[in-house]
């Protein structure tokens, strides 16, 4: 159930950036402030997701090192499982944290369109490159879930399979070889 | 508030096949062509449903870091990991 509601937000998400990249074009700050609140909703809704998965291969990691409940395992060995396992998701984290920082630019300066509505920056083409830079950023979260150490393409929400240029093996190649 | 409702559901439809047709194909033309294309479809419903725009009066939301999440994750396993070595 949260595989779908969480496929259907990013579609919702994706029509949302959609709109926001053409309304980029037409210098509507109002409107692509409507675009970006919802954006946030909705991946806020959909990041405990991976995380849950993240937190699930760590604690099976440590299951297959001490089974049951034994209580007389060493621990160093399951903090090594555990810590590959945390090692292994760090690209996607970061993924993550680049879209963030990639929303927080757009909404800052929307925010800031939206006190002052001649402020620079506030011209179509350039929220229009800060709407594509989360575009960007996303698909980027997108390849490292599907990369060669990952291998999570269920995580991806996203229909079809991305273009993934520094992960030939992830998805389509960008030059579609 | 049918209308609202009947746009929504027409860009889900818009966009969910589109996606889907793009995807099917072996080569895209740049990362991010498939939202390209979709924003061709999805203009016009998009434009219905984005017209009212933001009320002034509402901050646009953060996206929330994922950091502390991770750090009560990794929290939960320690305590794991202490639980199974308790008696050692």
């Amino acid at each position: 159930m949260n595989w779908f509601l969480n496929r259907l937000c990013m579609v919702l998400v994706t029509a949302l950036m959609a709109a926001g990249a053409m309304m980029a074009c037409s210098g509507t700050v109002s409107t692509q402030s409507s675009v970006a609140h919802t954006t946030a909703q909705t991946l806020n809704r959909a990041q405990p997701v991976w995380i849950h998965a993240m937190q699930d291969e760590a604690t099976n990691a440590v299951n297959q090192v001490c089974p049951g409940d034994a209580g007389n395992c060493a621990a160093a060995p399951m903090r090594a499982a555990a810590d590959a396992v945390f090692a292994r998701w760090s690209p996607v984290v970061a993924a993550w944290e680049g879209t963030r920082i990639a929303h927080d630019a757009w909404r800052l300066q929307l925010e800031r369109c939206r006190a002052d509505a001649h402020a620079s920056g506030c011209e179509g083409p350039a929220l229009d490159s800060l709407s594509l830079a989360l575009l960007s950023a996303t698909q980027q979260w997108r390849c490292a879930v599907r990369s060669d150490a990952m291998r999570r393409p269920d995580l991806d929400p996203f229909p079809g399979t991305p273009a993934c240029p520094l992960h030939p093996d992830a998805g389509v190649p960008a030059d579609g070889r | 508030m049918a209308d609202k409702t009947n746009t929504a559901a027409g860009i889900l439809r818009t966009t969910e096949t589109i996606l889907k047709g793009v995807g099917s194909t072996s080569a895209l033309p740049q990362p991010w062509g498939f939202v390209l294309s979709a924003l061709e479809a999805a203009a016009g419903l998009a434009a219905d449903l984005m017209d009212r725009g933001l009320d002034p009066s509402i901050k646009i939301q953060e996206m929330r870091s994922a950091l502390p999440a991770i750090d009560a994750a990794r929290a939960e396993v320690d305590d794991l990991i202490a639980q199974k070595s308790a008696r050692r």
